[in-house]
């Protein structure tokens, strides 16, 4: 019988992998398409809930977070063209003016 | 018994999508691997009986967004980009050290949380249409607000400067 825990323990799994690719990848369009990864981990286990809690609410917020991954996923590669046309490089050790 | 089935193949899937995501050379292979694991996931969603947003999950993140992605990526020369490393690198295997402490955190929360017997909902669109209509109505166009802030932004951002 499958139950709350298994999907629990899907999206952590998810989560760990995500976090994996913010670690070792280099390239900014790897980490923002990583950071989606780790969302829809967060997003599997907002549902598991509500279903197995009977409450519809998880799924509403479920709803609210994609429309909030949407807007960071235009901005973000927004950023990301501008990077490339002014530096013309999209690896982040090459990106360190922020950097002190 | 079929939900049981059905479960395992489609997270063994997912996890086996998402390890591509991170794992492939090619960031054109990575998005289009993101694109499969979404689908996992929406079947996953419909094991929930969460119906709305698994179609929206399909429709709007692996139809919109993530061709979205696979635009910018195809726009940008990869092969301009340098590979060589300079300053500070993670191992691969800190990271997974890393991840695998937090994973193991997360699982003994999980291992915490007792099942209650509840009787199960469905997540079709009239029932979460009117949750969404009622109770969360001001989030909801607050919503607007924040997708105009992302259009003007993007505008702004990816114009020309004027010489």
């Amino acid at each position: 019988m499958i139950n709350l825990h298994h999907y629990l323990a899907v999206s952590a799994i998810l989560f760990s992998i995500g976090l994996v690719g913010i670690l070792t990848r280099r390239n900014v369009l790897m980490i923002l398409l990583s950071i989606e990864l780790i969302l829809n981990a967060a997003n599997l286990s907002f549902v598991s809930f509500s279903s197995f809690l009977g409450d519809l609410s998880g799924q509403v917020v479920v709803f609210f977070t994609m429309i909030v991954a949407a807007a960071e996923v235009t901005v973000g590669l927004a950023i990301v063209v501008l990077l490339f046309r002014k530096k013309e490089t999209t690896n982040i050790d090459e990106l360190k003016t922020l950097k002190w | 018994m079929l939900e049981t089935v059905l479960f395992y193949t489609i997270s063994l899937a997912l996890i086996v999508f998402a390890i591509g995501v991170v794992a492939s050379k090619s960031a054109v292979y990575s998005v289009l691997s993101l694109v499969a694991a979404m689908c996992m996931m929406a079947g996953l969603f419909i094991l929930l009986k969460a119906y709305l947003v698994a179609t929206i999950l399909v429709l709007v993140y692996a139809g919109a967004i993530l061709v979205l992605f696979l635009f910018v990526v195809m726009l940008i020369d990869i092969k301009k980009e340098s590979f060589e490393i300079r300053g500070f690198k993670i191992s691969p295997w800190v990271a997974a050290a890393l991840s695998g402490i937090i994973f193991l955190e997360t699982f003994s929360v999980i291992r915490s949380i007792r099942v209650v017997k509840v009787p199960a909902i469905h997540g079709t669109t009239e029932a979460v249409g009117h949750l969404l209509f009622s109770r969360y109505l001001l989030p909801f166009e607050l919503t607007s607000f924040l997708i105009l802030a992302a259009v003007v932004s993007v505008v702004v951002l990816a114009k020309k400067e004027e010489k």
